[in-house]
């Protein structure tokens, strides 16, 4: 099959969602095409395995593919629906990891790193530096910077979703924020 | 305010200090003017955030087997759905509704019935043509087909 440019005439996410809704299957196509890679890209960064990332991508947009029929415009923007059901994903995913697992808070966090030498990344590696950083973030502060600074929640939305105050939300978004400064170079403390 | 509470701010209102509220911001640069070092968290916090979203522009495309997996998806709910749209579409329309278990039984009494239907038809015409070839002055006195035709024939006769 091939992917190249998702044939969609320029529609809108929510009017291929209703041409999908109607029978149109080329439209779920190039919604797939359209929505999947940032679906992914959120999940990866949240969850920071690959499979299981894929595996949420899929969840999320079989529930869109659900939804269709039912789907009213105007109320919400199909992207922001759908990223919503994929941090809700990943957040029930890490939940289900850590009862398997030790809890968060019991986790001590990694010393902070020291600076690196190199100041300057080149423009090409940086994305890549800070999605590794990101990936090293004890995972309360990787759920709220990327939930902060990839889909645009505010604090108390985080709050909401992770389950935590604001207060402790802010405190989760400063130290995070502080040990990716170091990690790319910049940090000061 | 403290370093601690520079962070907690940049927190909430971002590391651009133009976009804090006016009270915020007045207490921040009157602080960072006499202490330079939390100047420094807001040009770190701003670093982070322009790396933060350099990173959000690029992503790694999606692997061709989790977009197939995806489409093959959207044809199984499109297929799901699609009957049930069928019936939805015959109920506007007045229908018999008979239970499924009695269907067969109903169809042996339809063919038992038309087969007595034939069958009597066939006796009827069977003892009709016995009279016809008794009495054929009956038959054509019955149906009245000679004298339709004699009919016929008296108009031809007029148009020549």
């Amino acid at each position: 099959m091939s992917f190249d440019g998702d044939g969609d005439g320029g529609d809108t996410d929510e009017a291929l969602l209703q041409r999908f809704a109607a029978g149109d299957r080329l439209a779920a196509r190039a919604l797939t095409l359209r929505l999947t890679p940032r679906v992914l890209a959120l999940a990866r960064r949240m969850l920071t395995d690959a499979a299981e990332a894929e595996d949420v991508a899929q969840e999320a947009m079989l529930r869109l593919w659900r939804i269709a029929p039912d789907w009213r415009e105007g109320e919400a923007k199909v992207s922001t629906w759908l990223h919503r059901i994929a941090a809700n994903l990943c957040i029930d995913r890490l939940r289900k990891r850590r009862r398997y697992g030790p809890p968060l808070d019991d986790v001590a966090e990694p010393p902070d790193p020291a600076p690196r030498a190199e100041a300057t990344v080149e423009a090409g590696q940086r994305a890549a530096a800070v999605m590794a950083a990101l990936g090293r973030l004890p995972e309360r502060q990787r759920i709220a910077i990327t939930l902060r600074h990839f889909e645009d929640y505010g604090n108390p939305e985080i709050a909401a979703a992770i389950g935590v105050s604001v207060e402790a939300v802010e405190s989760l978004l400063a130290r995070g924020r502080k040990t990716l400064a170091r990690e790319l170079g910049g940090g000061v403390g | 305010m403290s370093l601690d509470r520079i962070e907690t701010a940049i927190s909430r209102h971002g590391p651009a200090l133009e976009r804090w509220p006016a009270e915020a911001r007045a207490e921040a640069e009157a602080l960072m003017a006499a202490e330079p070092a939390l100047r420094r968290a807001l040009d770190e916090a701003a670093l982070v955030e322009a790396a933060l979203a350099e990173a959000a522009r690029a992503h790694e495309p999606a692997p061709a087997a989790l977009l197939e997996r995806i489409i093959a998806d959207a044809g199984e709910v499109a297929a799901a759905r699609a009957p049930a749209a069928r019936p939805a579409a015959r109920r506007s329309g007045f229908r018999w509704r008979v239970p499924d278990f009695f269907r067969p039984a109903l169809a042996c009494a339809a063919s038992a019935l038309i087969g007595l239907w034939l069958g009597q038809s066939a006796m009827v015409a069977q003892a009709a043509q016995g009279l016809i070839a008794e009495e054929p002055a009956a038959y054509s006195e019955t149906m009245g087909a000679p004298e339709l035709a004699m009919g016929y024939g008296d108009l031809s006769e007029a148009w020549e």
